[in-house]
């Protein structure tokens, strides 16, 4: 009986799983995202087989592991290699729809038009204003009247993005707007004036109370309420429409925003061409004004001006080929940092292996001794800077000792103690390279010491046994007994170090952050930059724009290296082998 | 021995390599400031870091902005109702009452410390007086040696010394000026001679005046009132005062006490005496005057023999004093070339900085022009359309196109009258290019005019033209200037090439004649220092008990800050004194800061209450949405603020002097008050110090549930997952194994690009899992099971299969056999991947810093880096106990788990 209710349960939760993945899918199809609709249904086949097909038992297992890594280990990797290939960065972060979209609500202003001074009327309730409101605004000789407007989309975050309402001429003290016919009503003392707007609604009479204005001082402590509860929700983007009058808006002028006359920059246009045969139709953006259409190349729009001067509008993510792998070899702004870096990458990964095994190897070899008292305690001692987080410790190096003023370094070894100026540690190039470099032998050489001593340990004694029968020195025995058969078991240990320093992206980025700059790049890039911390810079630190696409060429570039350097690590420690055996 | 040398060695580099662990620990306990501090520790420590970073209450700066804010609806706020802005308000305001009379208590308690350090002040002030009478003799010996050493380094140092005492020595005090007569005996015999005689004179004119007086007032005094007679007697004492203070001259005795005293005593005396009596006053003042006139006489001479024995003197140091003369002159004219050369670069400076400015300010008339000259462009286009056609039969309105002719061809003259100007010049050059086609088209444009086109363009041209008409002025007025800044520019640079070899000339010369001068100048420093010495002889002399030791051992340190240190015998005993004179400065200024202290809070209390009455009516406004101002609420931060800045001085100088001294022996026996005295003050300025905003419990909580759950996930996934691997054959099997080993050669970090892209592409329809999410960075965790999962297979390897046999045999299912044999036996390893994941996860930095954007959602990697960057840089007490807190249980666990993580198999995994 509960095994039954186990079994439907089960299968009921399979068929909710799959709806929701094909759910998935199809949302993921929609998206322009058609990998992960793949994956997806890929998902989805594989779990059916494996569920419904009694060969398909072990498999079973293998469904979240699997899942999981076709989405989060297979995808980025797929992922990297397609953006690699695209202009995908500032500049070029939407789809075509998407800026052509944008473009659409780009709107201009009349050179020098004046500006509607305007007054807001808004409906109290309890004595605090609700979000109804007319607003009246003249342009010095005729006024207007619009009625609360109509919020049309809004973006993610809940920002409208388009609002709309209609506005009439105020004639012989009312409007009429649609079939709701507002009464204006005028102050006693000045006729001019206008203190309230009255309504009828539902058969019952509703008045909007002056509120708010810019020119008026005396509404300034409603400025917030208005800002906050009107203006922002409706007003920023709003279109005022008249059947025959331009249309208004909240416009630049002299970068204030204030009420003016608008119209929409650009049109769209269907343009046909033939291309292998096929007519093909495409959507032209053409300047409302000059009637010129925009030029599209490589994912950019530009506006062609009269005199033929191209300028840039907007852009959108494409495919833009190899250019990415060619900025990096051939482009020779891009190439000069592309290879100092790629240089020092090499020689930051050799110099911090080498020196932390030489330093865990002396360490090693001194508590390699059985007869030496205390070796544990010394052993366990020199772990903990390999035990504390790496972030932590660099981040101590950094502030406390390497800061230029403060740092104890300079203001209390070099000063004090030695009477010695003080060095740019993180602000001179070399001196940077030296200070990421002790730190990160600091972090590396307890791991040397321990792998160093674990290869010593098995090591036959009666290997120097028999040396010694044969009347070998301790430095003979050392190169010939010693160093070769460390160097088979440590080998490929070093391989997967040097591979873990090539990416060592955290000591790196923590301590310099790749700093100081290279003067003579385009990028940002800096004199203690590897290339993981410069594919890091150039993706996310947008202070000369974002690069998503550069950046992925690099990560592939670099995955190429740290591939290499795997396989020849397996083959060093047989992991091949092993997959062959079990 | 080796074995020895072999642990001495280990031992010292164990000490340099585990220096930065002793730092960080020693560091986040210190309570001064180890960022400015210029010693590696301190005695000073506290907890106080670790208590911020754990409980994280607000103090009273925090608690004030958070009422503000309460008020002003910010953030967090605005979503409230009334009254739960009103509890907040109230809880808030209770906090902040309760800190405020914490703050006063600590200080208040601390009073108990500085009454027995005010006892102990006064005990032991007498002991410096002791002390220093038995080293006074040795003291002025001192003294005395300095000054022979003076006198005798060279002659023209001991004449210079000798004009130097003749011109002062009627200014000196008594004391002094006997020591300036003894040392004058030897080099200036005439002086003394001089001076001794004109004392002797001035004595004995005093005595025949004070002989005259006492006649007169004896034949005549019992005629006179009594009142009349002490002032008869104080006119004559005062005339001897004038004497005897060597500022005696005739004109000023006349002025001062002639014409006020003895005239004005005149007719009260001719009232009183008779006229006989009162003619002999007439001839007694008579007498005095010829007196005074007599010493006025005697002092002029003595002036001019001084006058002539200063002469003397100064004709035997030489032309020394011509020397210095020319060489100040020189130095004089130097300055004043180097100073308008100085002037000239700043000129030339402000020169370029206004080219610049023009420069930038033609840029903008250019793109403006370019505006209007694009219009005029298409307009050329419309109107070469519209003349290719044949001439209009109708006749257009010739009157419109003659004057905008007349204005195209003002405007063309005006640009060829302008010339040419380097910025701009191109837009213009076009421009008039563009106006001159019309020009040159004129009867042809005449001809058309009527065509509509036409004739619109005609206005439209009119409209064109007027703003380049404009900017051409505007363009001419800049180039003007422009031009005319550059000729300026020239003329300046011409002027300092000149004014610079002139320059150089006169360095030089004083260059020259620098060494003679200096060695003037070294000898008027002796002088200047014997003459210092000499006082401060005196003074020693003076010395009796605390004050003015205290005196004597100010002006010792002035002395010693112009003439430079010098090691005399008292120099311990009153550097004791300075540090003790410390201890009265804190004795002196506590209760006062304590009272300010008290006066602050009470303040603060005044306008809360007066807060509490309005606070509703406040936020019944706020919630209308109307703007308001609290005016007690500012105050109170205006008086915090203030408070805050007068405490972290005056405070926080006298809990840095307790410290300081209770380090001293001296001291010893008050050293546990005066660390006490520190330690209250601290606590209390804890309350009122400005600390930085931070998360770091939340950071320490996100990270590990993070961390947890990630690794709990991790090790169930893939456990299930290399479960098969290791028991079943089935297709496929060895493929997916390669395809595990290669998968895991992809460093996930490699991926953050398309990891932030799949996450923003994520967060679009599941928002808990986007990009600034943990749930988020969690996911991307999870995508790093492939190397466990062939860890694990391997794990599984070693398990027998015979068990599961048995078990299989026994009628339990393959996944039972999974859940109740394998699981159970490989626990242990289980554990210990647990770990290794959690650890990884808690230390990863790269994608939480990618992926996390709010402070709120870091993790403790990516909020520890916040600490060591920007305004906190230099917290190093909060950095450093954060990294502790932090760093010790990864220590622990890594120190245990060395075994497993140091294999070669997780190398890759967690650590290189």
């Amino acid at each position: 009986m509960l095994k039954n209710v186990a079994k439907i349960l089960l299968w009921l939760f399979i068929a909710f799983l799959n709806a929701f993945l094909t759910w998935a899918a199809i949302v993921l199809f929609s998206n322009d995202a058609q990998e992960l609709g793949i994956i997806m249904i890929i998902i989805i086949f594989f779990i059916d087989f494996a569920v419904f097909n009694p060969k398909g038992y072990p498999y079973r297992y293998t469904i979240p592991a699997l899942s999981i890594l076709l989405i989060l280990t297979v995808y980025p990797i797929f992922y990297t290699f397609k953006i690699a290939f695209t202009n995908y960065g500032t500049g070029h972060l939407f789809t075509r729809k998407q800026v052509v979209e944008q473009l659409m609500n780009t709107y201009v202003t009349d050179e020098g038009a004046l500006p509607f001074s305007y007054k807001v009327y808004v409906q109290m309730k309890d004595f605090a204003p609700t979000e109804n409101f007319v607003l009246i605004f003249d342009d010095g000789q005729e006024r207007f009247l619009s009625q609360t407007p109509r919020i049309l989309s809004r973006d993610k975050s809940g920002n409208t993005t388009r609002s709309v309402a209609e506005y009439r001429k105020i004639d012989n003290g009312g409007v009429l707007i649609g079939k709701q016919n507002y009464e204006v009503i005028y102050s006693l003392k000045d006729e001019e004036e206008i203190i309230a707007v009255e309504m009828v609604l539902d058969g019952e009479k509703k008045q909007y109370q002056y509120f708010f204005s810019f020119d008026d001082p005396d509404t300034i402590s409603n400025q917030r309420a208005f800002m906050s509860r009107i203006y922002l929700k409706y007003l920023d983007k709003i279109e005022l429409n008249h059947p025959e009058r331009s249309m208004i808006r909240f416009g630049q002028v002299y970068g204030f925003r204030k009420l003016v006359n608008a119209r929409k920059k650009y049109s769209i246009e269907k343009e046909f061409f033939e291309q292998k045969g096929n007519i093909i139709e495409r959507t032209v953006l053409v300047n409302a004004a000059t009637g010129i259409p925009l030029e599209e190349v490589d994912g950019t729009f530009y506006e062609i001006t009269p005199q033929g001067q191209r300028i840039e509008v907007g852009g959108y993510r494409g495919y833009v080929g190899a250019r990415n792998f060619e900025k990096m070899f051939t482009d020779s702004r891009f190439t000069g940092p592309f290879i100092k870096i790629l240089i020092w990458t090499f020689l930051w990964a050799i110099l911090s292996v080498l020196f932390s095994f030489v330093i865990g190897l002396g360490f090693a070899l001194v508590l390699n001794d059985s007869k030496f008292k205390g070796k544990s305690l010394y052993r366990t001692l020199l772990l903990i800077p390999w035990a504390v987080p790496a972030f932590i410790s660099v981040l101590v190096w950094r502030n406390g000792f390497f800061n230029e003023t403060y740092g104890i370094i300079n203001k209390i070894i070099l000063g004090q103690w030695f009477g010695t100026d003080a060095i740019r540690w993180l602000g001179d190039a070399f001196w940077a390279k030296v200070s990421v470099l002790i730190v990160n032998i600091w972090l590396g050489f307890p791991y040397m010491m321990m792998v160093c001593l674990g290869a010593l340990q098995s090591i036959p004694g009666n290997l120097y046994e028999a040396a010694s029968i044969d009347g070998a020195t301790k430095v003979k025995k050392f190169g010939s007994i010693t160093v070769p058969l460390l160097m088979t078991s440590v080998t490929p240990l070093l391989i997967g170090s040097f591979a873990f320093n090539f990416n060592n992206f955290t000591n790196i980025y923590l301590l310099t952050r790749g700093g100081p700059a290279m003067s003579d790049s385009l990028t940002n890039a800096g004199s203690t930059d590897i290339l993981i911390s410069y594919t890091y810079k150039l993706a996310f630190q947008g202070e000369r724009g974002q690069d998503f696409g550069y950046a992925s060429a690099i990560a592939l570039f670099i995955f190429i290296i740290v591939a290499g350097i795997s396989f020849i690590q397996f083959r060093f420690a047989g992991t091949f082998e092993e997959v062959n055996r079990g | 021995m080796i074995h020895a040398l072999k642990h001495i060695i280990i031992i010292a580099l164990i000490i340099i390599i585990l220096f930065p662990m002793f730092w960080i620990i020693t560091t986040s306990v210190r309570r001064d400031n180890a960022a400015f501090s210029t010693k590696l520790v301190s005695n000073r420590y506290t907890l106080q870091y670790y208590k911020d970073l754990l409980l994280n209450k607000k103090n009273v700066p925090q608690l004030i902005s958070q009422m503000k804010m309460i008020i002003n609806l910010s953030s967090e706020y605005s979503s409230m109702s009334k009254e739960e802005l009103l509890e907040t308000l109230n809880r808030t305001e209770t906090e902040l009452v309760k800190q405020l009379d914490l703050s006063i208590k600590q200080v208040e308690d601390a009073n108990e410390y500085v009454r027995r350090i005010v006892d102990f002040t006064d005990s032991k002030k007498d002991s410096f007086i002791v002390e220093f009478e038995a080293i006074k003799t040795q003291e002025r010996e001192f003294y005395e040696r300095e000054l022979e050493e003076i006198i005798n380094s060279s002659q023209s140092v001991y004449t210079r010394l000798s004009m130097d005492m003749i011109e002062n020595i009627d200014e000196v005090s008594g004391k002094e000026r006997t020591k300036y007569l003894y040392i004058l005996s030897s080099s200036s015999p005439l002086f003394v001679e001089e001076y001794e005689g004109l004392v002797k004179s001035l004595n004995n004119h005093i005595e025949f005046l004070d002989k005259e007086y006492s006649a007169w007032i004896e034949s005549y005094g019992n005629k006179m009132g009594e009142e009349l007679k002490a002032q008869t007697r104080q006119i004559q004492d005062e005339f001897k005062e004038l004497i005897k203070s060597g500022g005696f001259s005739y004109s000023k005795w006349n002025r001062e006490i002639n014409l006020k005293g003895y005239m004005g005593l005149r007719s009260q005396l001719q009232t009183e005496l008779s006229e006989t009596d009162y003619n002999s006053w007439q001839d007694l003042t008579t007498l005095f005057k010829a007196t005074a006139k007599e010493i006025d006489n005697v002092i002029s001479e003595y002036e001019m023999g001084k006058q002539e024995i200063l002469e003397t003197l100064k004709s035997s140091i030489g032309s020394q004093e011509e020397l210095t003369q020319e060489y100040l002159q020189l130095e004089a004219e130097r300055k004043l070339l180097y100073d308008s050369a100085v002037s000239m670069e700043n000129k030339l400076e402000g020169y370029q900085l206004e080219i610049m400015d023009l420069e930038d300010k033609i840029a903008i008339l250019t793109d403006k022009m370019e505006k209007a000259l694009y219009e005029l462009n298409q307009m050329k286009d419309i109107f070469a359309v519209e003349l290719s056609k044949e001439p209009s039969e109708i006749a257009g309105n010739p009157q419109r196109l003659q004057t905008l002719m007349i204005s195209i061809e003002s405007l063309i003259s005006d640009i060829q009258a302008m010339g040419d100007i380097s910025k701009g010049s191109q837009t213009i050059r076009s421009a008039w290019d563009t106006l001159a086609w019309f020009t040159k088209n004129e009867s042809r444009i005449s001809s058309h005019i009527g065509y509509e086109t036409l004739e619109n363009g005609i206005n439209v041209l009119h409209n064109a033209i007027n703003p380049i008409k404009n900017d051409i002025e505007d363009f001419a007025l800049l180039n003007e200037r422009y031009k005319q800044i550059q000729t300026d520019m020239e003329q300046v640079q011409i002027m300092i090439a000149q004014g610079s070899e002139e320059l150089d000339q006169i360095q030089k010369k004083s260059k020259e004649a620098y060494p003679q001068y200096a060695n003037i100048m070294e000898e008027e420093k002796k002088v200047k220092k014997a003459l210092g010495l000499i006082s401060l002889g005196v003074e020693v002399e003076g010395v009796s008990d605390y004050e003015s030791l205290s005196k004597y051992s100010t002006k010792l340190s002035t002395f010693v800050n112009s003439m430079g240190i010098i090691e005399n015998p008292a120099k311990k005993a009153l550097s004791d004194m300075a540090s003790f004179d410390k201890l009265v400065y804190l004795k002196k200024n506590y209760f006062d800061e304590a009272a300010y202290l008290s006066e602050t809070v009470l303040k603060i209390k005044e306008l809360l209450a007066r807060f509490d009455q309005k606070k509703k009516t406040y936020i019944n406004l706020i919630h209308a949405n109307v703007m308001i101002k609290v005016e007690e609420l500012d105050d109170i931060d205006t008086i915090q603020k203030t408070a805050y800045n007068r405490f972290s001085s005056q405070l926080n100088k006298i809990g840095r002097i307790a410290s300081d001294l209770s380090e001293r022996p001296f001291y010893s026996e008050i050293s546990g008050d005066l660390e006490k005295i520190d330690k209250n003050i601290f606590e209390s300025m804890q309350f009122w110090i400005k600390k930085p905003e931070q998360q770091f419990m939340r950071w320490l909580i996100n990270t590990i549930i993070l961390a947890v759950v990630t690794a709990g996930l991790t090790v169930l996934i893939c456990s299930l997952g290399a479960y098969p691997f290791s028991r079943m054959r089935f297709p496929g099997r060895k493929h997916g194994l390669l395809f595990l080993l290669l998968i895991q050669m992809f460093p996930i970090v490699m991926g953050m690009v398309a990891l932030y892209l799949l996450l923003r592409f994520i967060g679009q329809f599941l928002p808990g899992f986007g990009l600034d999410s943990l749930w988020g960075l969690g996911l991307i965790y999870l995508g790093n099971i492939a190397f466990n999962m062939w860890l694990l297979k391997g794990y599984f390897d070693t398990i027998p299969d015979s068990l599961e046999e048995a078990a299989m045999i026994d009628g339990s299912t393959r996944f039972q056999t999974f859940w109740r044999i394998i699981i159970p036996l490989t626990a242990p390893m289980l554990a210990v991947v647990f770990l290794i994941v959690f650890m990884a996860n808690f230390n990863e930095f790269v994608l939480a810093s990618v992926v996390l954007q709010s402070p709120r959602n870091y993790t403790f990697a990516v909020g520890l880096q916040s600490f060591s960057y920007g305004a906190y840089q230099m917290e190093w007490g909060l950095f450093t106990a954060a990294a502790l807190i932090g760093a010790l249980p990864m220590v622990i666990l890594s120190l245990s788990l060395q075994r497993y993580l140091v294999s070669g198999l997780t190398s890759g995994a967690v650590k290189g």
